[in-house]
Formats: structure tokens, sequence, C-alpha cells
């Protein structure tokens, strides 16, 4: 089953990945570059830096097959 | 939100009473999904598919009131999600660097995601409290 989400931000309505932030009654849905524009999301950003410009299942392809991403409190990746 | 481990809250107890020395956790905590919600003896079960990984929970100093409560000071994001649509992420463990348990706590409301998703928790939307 493939999940369909609107962006907050561009209200568009797909299956692409998304950021769900959950800020504990209530949660919010963005896409990842409308993440970063909207906010600068650091995740985001260092999600997308090597995404080639890819969108949808291709996106997804490439998000889940990156190494696990540990990130401090300032959205730093930890090395 | 989270209850403490039944360990964890005797290593308190028996600190705070000058019956032994707290040993510290070591450092930074961990924060972990679960598709099950722990018990104060059993951790959860956790996520796992996708690049998902523990992240680093960065608490803020806790807030006295009633209760006195603490929670994540920045967003935590956990990226490259499975897909979790059959079995949802329900909870969430708090462990140290080494996997010494802290405790856990259910979400107040059950998050699926779709593989690739980033799953994120604002800064104090993970609530920690005690009398």
């Amino acid at each position: 089953m493939t999940l369909i989400r609107t962006c907050i931000s561009c209200t568009q309505t797909d299956d692409h990945p998304k950021d769900i932030v959950d800020h504990g009654t209530f949660m919010v849905v963005w896409h990842l570059d409308c993440h970063v524009i909207a906010t600068g999301c650091p995740s985001c950003k260092i999600l997308l830096a090597a995404a080639d410009g890819a969108k949808g299942d291709e996106l997804r392809v490439h998000l889940v097959s990156l190494p696990p991403l540990v990130l401090d409190e300032h959205g730093e990746e930890v090395s | 939100m989270p209850a403490l481990d039944r360990a964890e809250a005797k290593r308190q107890l028996d600190a705070s009473l000058g019956i032994t020395t707290y040993v510290a956790p070591a450092t930074p905590m961990k924060v972990g999904l679960t598709t099950t919600i722990g018990t104060d003896t059993t951790a959860g079960t956790a996520v796992i598919g996708g690049s998902y990984s523990d992240q680093n929970l960065g608490p803020a100093a806790a807030v006295v009131g009633s209760p006195t409560t603490a929670s994540n000071a920045a967003t935590i994001s956990f990226t490259g999600m499975p897909d979790t649509t059959s079995n949802s992420v329900k909870a969430v463990e708090i462990k140290d660097n080494a996997g010494r348990r802290w405790g856990y706590g259910a979400l107040t409301t059950a998050r699926t995601t779709a593989s690739g998703d980033t799953l994120s928790f604002a800064a104090s939307a993970l609530v920690f409290s005690q009398q």
C-alpha cells in the first residue's frame, strides 16, 4: 500500500517521500524539498544533497539506500 | 509521557536516598522507535528496515512544575524510515549510548510512514515527567 499525503507547503497530494513532523498533539507533512525551502530543515537538506534532483520513487530508492544517518541537536550529521 | 524502566527507577531511588552512588548514563542519550509499547521491564519491538537508526535525544534541562518535566530541546529526525503501514510506530524507547534502558512511552497518536519518509519530533514533542 502506498501512502498518499498532502504537503502543507505546496498542497500537492502524492506518494512522494515526506518529512512527517510530530508536534505531540498534531502532525505536519512536508515534501522534503518544500521543507528545506520553507524552514531550512537540516535533515531534509542533507537527504537531498546527494539525491541529484530525484523525485518520487527514484528519490525513495535513493533515501532507503543511504547509510543510517545520526543527527546532533543542530541537525548536523554525527560522524 | 515515558515511564521509567524498573531498574532505572531503582538506581534513581537508591541514589536519591543516599544508599548507593548513581552511575550516570553514557551520553549521548538515545531515542528509538518501536511498533509495540514497552513495559516497565521489557523494551518495545524496535522499528527495523530502510536506513532507520536510533537518534540522539538531546534533552533540555528539566523544568520544575507539577509535574516536573523535561523534553527534547530540538527536532529529532529519523530518516530513511521503512514502510510502517501495517505496523505503525506506537512508542519510543529511551536508552543511554551503551544501551542501558532509561524508559519508554507511547506516542499520543501512532504514526505511519511510507518507505523513505522521515519521521521527526519537533522540539518539546517528547515530554518526560516526574511528580
